[in-house]
């Protein structure tokens, strides 16, 4: 009985291995190759389509007032830029500090609630790719008269928000009470500092007085500058240690522009930025059927039904266009693109994700300068498939065929980028790969 | 009866269609590469997988299973090992398995019912080809990739009972099964555009078809074993599923005629020879490209020393050689052939008085496929599991 168990055991484990001896060798497959090109279906025929703005493009309109200055957290300041743009710079500070850790004589270090504020500065930190300054210029800083309001601060409205208007004393902001006016130098650094004395200092920790906060204004005329941030330090004497110095720094709190002129929606182009921010939304119609080129009708015979998948590659070129002197980039402009996913809600309508990267499409200034006319290329293939598909099988309702071009944060600068519209000669195109191939059959 | 369903069972999930592999160049030929489902002693031997003494189970010799003595089992691998060369050059290598052959058999109403599932047709190759397009006035070459999985596959149920002392009968009712998936893609990667999508094309078909097999054997004075059979096989059907732009299509299968025997010369000593003809010519009709179709026909003659004995048990050595045609060929006329070397030996895992309950068997074979400029050396391996008496 033993031996019969053991016999059966045995069995079993030589049955196993042999069983696992050969999947193992099943492991590693490799497709064979052919045994030439003539055993592979017929090849497909791709070509480049250009498709002119008539027959694909409509609708085409600008939107203006997405956000506003203040949500940049960054300043401009200008002196009739290009003749007529001025801008000036609003900025607030929280609570000065009331403490901070000094040594004192004995040389531990403590926390001195007892600080002496005896001066300060005022640092502006400037964006030297984004000035236009090259030459020394001139900036002036004081505490602001008048109360404004972030969000809403313009030119000529301190406040501007719903059932709130209030005017500025002045257009431009108001009066200041000067501080100090210092000059920056580009070749020498990128920041300037402000002075303030000791009274100034205790004249901005009066909770009336930092409420207000100040301004800069840039008084060389024919430049703009953006200011990328700005810092308070303060010297203070500790009761600890009165020997000694402590420098000690106040958090920003409201960082704001005003400008003057505003601009306006263009009449026959593409806008794209600024602050608050410019969009431009276009339909687009995509031909279902192609009667050509000779060389399409050849391998597919026209008319072509096109199908989504037949869309290897589609994109929307603009052509770049001067962009107006005072708003033109002085640095590279982001331009994004989203599907509108509901026209009928603009200018407020939600969008979908951007299809040209989180950070959208790198544009060199120049292209709205001196070299203008420019080609830009706005890959939108996944949006192109869609709309030949017609409808969401996931929502039963029509894919969007609107396509917004704005910046990819909004806002991110003064400046905006202009293109060619309809009927100037440079409209947009739409740039078409396809690829059609006989379906595949047996042998 | 209970293990038989087990079994039945394990072997219908196997057998659930997956992606495969291929083992040789020729899968992209026709229809595909022949694959024999016969196992590894006829591989050792040489054969086409019948005229051996014993019972077995075998879709190509149905009146085998007769002389199984027990409910019976067997399982089939093949991995290969493949070099190819085109006019003399090395032109790559690969490797594959399969599993030609899956199959039980159960003493029923006197006789042995049997169930295969069997390999016909083996299908999958992978392909590319660099092409020029122009855009906007600019060459660019772009990859097309093509890509061939499936095969043909038979499924069949056969009854087998012996007739007398020396006669035995089988047939076997087969039902061609399968698919195949063709896929163009092309693919705009190395073209700097920025969210290009590759084109893909792809059909599926399904195939259908019906076969009949049917064979007979006899013993003479229990020295010499003969056996012959037929297959007879409708047109292989060939369906687009739904979604497929192709077409469907048929293709002729040919009438298989096979025979063989094997003698015994001495106490131990077996030789066995076999034949097998089967003209594919014509589906010659049914391509509509041009294919090279020819004659599968070919034979085999083998050795075998059945007395041989490892670690206590039997373990009979094989020897053989083997010439066939190949159905379908490479170039422009010729459809080419396989011939191979063949050795190996068997390994009773379980015996009780002199009945093998369970054994493996493992042929190698060495050789060539040629046809055209192109040629395949490999090494095949067929390895059997056996189990009887569950």
């Amino acid at each position: 009985m033993i031996r019969s168990n053991d016999r059966r055991i045995g069995t079993r484990a030589g049955v196993l291995l042999a069983a696992a001896a050969l999947v193992v060798t099943a492991c590693g497959d490799e497709t064979p190759t052919s045994i030439g090109e003539e055993v592979l279906p017929g090849a497909p025929v791709t070509l480049q389509l250009e498709i002119p703005w008539e027959d694909f493009g409509s609708n085409l309109e600008v939107f203006g007032g997405y956000g506003a200055p203040g949500d940049l957290g960054t300043g401009v300041l200008a002196n009739a830029f290009d003749g007529s743009l001025n801008a000036r710079t609003l900025l607030r500070f929280g609570t000065l500090p009331t403490s901070a850790s000094v040594r004192d004589t004995t040389g531990t270090t403590v926390t001195d609630s007892d600080l002496t504020f005896v001066g300060g500065e005022l640092v502006a930190v400037f964006s030297g790719p984004a000035s236009s300054a090259e030459t020394p210029v001139s900036l002036t800083l004081g505490f602001m008269d008048e109360a404004w309001h972030r969000r809403s601060a313009t030119w000529t409205h301190a406040v501007d928000t719903l059932g709130n208007s209030v005017l500025w004393s002045q257009p431009g902001g108001g009066t200041v009470s000067p501080i100090d006016t210092v000059t920056w130098d580009p070749a020498v650094g990128d920041s300037v500092s402000f002075a303030l004395d000791s009274a100034q200092v205790a004249e901005w920790d009066d909770v009336a007085t930092r409420a207000l906060g100040a301004r800069i204004d840039l008084l060389t005329a024919g430049h703009r500058l953006d200011v990328r941030s700005v810092a308070l330090r303060l010297s203070a004497r500790p009761s600890v240690n009165p020997d000694t110095l402590v420098t000690v720094s106040a958090s920003e709190s409201g960082v704001t522009f005003i400008y003057d002129p505003a601009s306006t929606a263009p009449v026959d182009g593409i806008r794209v930025g600024g602050a608050p921010a410019w969009r431009t939304v276009l339909d687009l119609g995509v031909p279902t059927q192609l009667t050509g080129p000779a060389e399409l009708c050849a391998a597919a015979g026209c008319p072509v039904t096109l199908e989504p998948g037949q869309i290897s590659f589609a994109s929307l070129v603009l052509t770049t266009r001067q962009t107006d002197g005072a708003f033109q980039p002085l640095d590279t402009l982001g331009l994004d693109a989203r599907a509108v996913l509901s026209r009928d809600a603009l200018p407020k309508a939600p969008l979908g994700a951007p299809v040209v990267g989180s950070l959208g499409r790198r544009l060199p200034a120049a292209y709205f300068g001196d070299e203008a006319e420019a080609q830009v290329e706005i890959p939108i293939t996944s949006l192109v498939r869609n709309i030949l598909r017609g409808i969401d099988p996931t929502t039963g309702r029509p894919y969007p065929n609107s396509l917004a071009l704005l910046s990819p944060f909004e806002p991110l600068s003064i400046a905006y980028g202009s293109f060619h519209g309809p009927g100037t000669g440079f409209a947009p195109v739409l740039k078409l790969i396809v690829t059609v191939g006989p379906s595949v059959e047996l042998p | 009866m209970k293990n038989a369903l087990r079994l039945l069972a394990l072997t219908t999930l196997a057998l659930t269609p997956t992606a495969v592999d291929g083992q040789s160049v020729f899968n992209s030929a026709g229809l595909g590469r022949q694959v024999e489902a016969i196992d590894g002693r006829s591989r050792a031997l040489g054969s086409v997988g019948i005229g051996l003494r014993g019972g077995s189970i075998s879709p190509v010799d149905p009146a085998a299973a007769a002389g199984l003595g027990f409910a019976s089992a067997v399982m089939v691998a093949q991995p290969s090992w493949v070099e190819m060369s085109q006019d003399g050059v090395p032109a790559g290598d690969f490797t594959g398995t399969r599993f030609p052959l899956l199959g039980i058999a159960y003493p029923l109403l006197g006789g042995m019912g049997t169930i295969h599932f069997a390999s016909v047709l083996d299908q999958g190759f992978s392909s590319e080809r660099v092409v020029s397009v122009d855009l906007g006035g600019t060459s660019y070459d772009v990859m097309d990739n093509f890509l061939q999985e499936g095969g043909v596959s038979n499924a069949s149920l056969g009854f087998a009972r012996s007739i007398g002392s020396s006669l035995a009968v089988g047939v076997a009712l087969g039902r061609y099964t399968g698919s195949v998936t063709r896929t163009l893609t092309r693919d705009f990667g190395d073209l700097d555009l920025e969210g290009a999508q590759p084109f893909g094309t792809q059909g599926r078909w399904g195939y259908a078809g019906t076969s009949v097999t049917a064979g007979a054997s006899t013993d003479i004075r229990d020295v010499v074993h003969i056996a012959g059979s037929v297959r007879w096989s409708s047109a292989l059907e060939a369906k687009a599923t739904s979604g497929t732009p192709g077409g469907d299509r048929s293709y002729d299968l040919p009438l298989e005629l096979r025979i063989g025997a094997s003698a015994v010369l001495a106490p131990g000593l077996l030789v066995v020879a076999s034949a097998v003809q089967a003209d594919w010519s014509d589906m010659q009709d049914d391509f509509t490209t041009t294919v090279p179709v020819g004659d599968a026909s070919g034979y085999g003659v083998g050795l075998e020393l059945s007395r041989v004995r490892f670690l206590g048990r039997s373990a009979p050595l094989r020897v053989g050689y083997r010439r066939t045609g190949l159905p379908f060929g490479a170039g422009n006329d010729d459809s080419g052939y396989e011939r191979v070397f063949t050795g190996g030996l068997g390994f009773a895992l379980n015996e009780t008085n002199g009945v093998t309950l369970a054994g493996v068997d493992i042929g190698i074979e060495r050789g060539e496929r040629i046809s055209g400029s192109f040629t395949e050396q490999f090494w095949r391996a067929t390895g059997t599991i056996r189990v009887a008496g569950f």
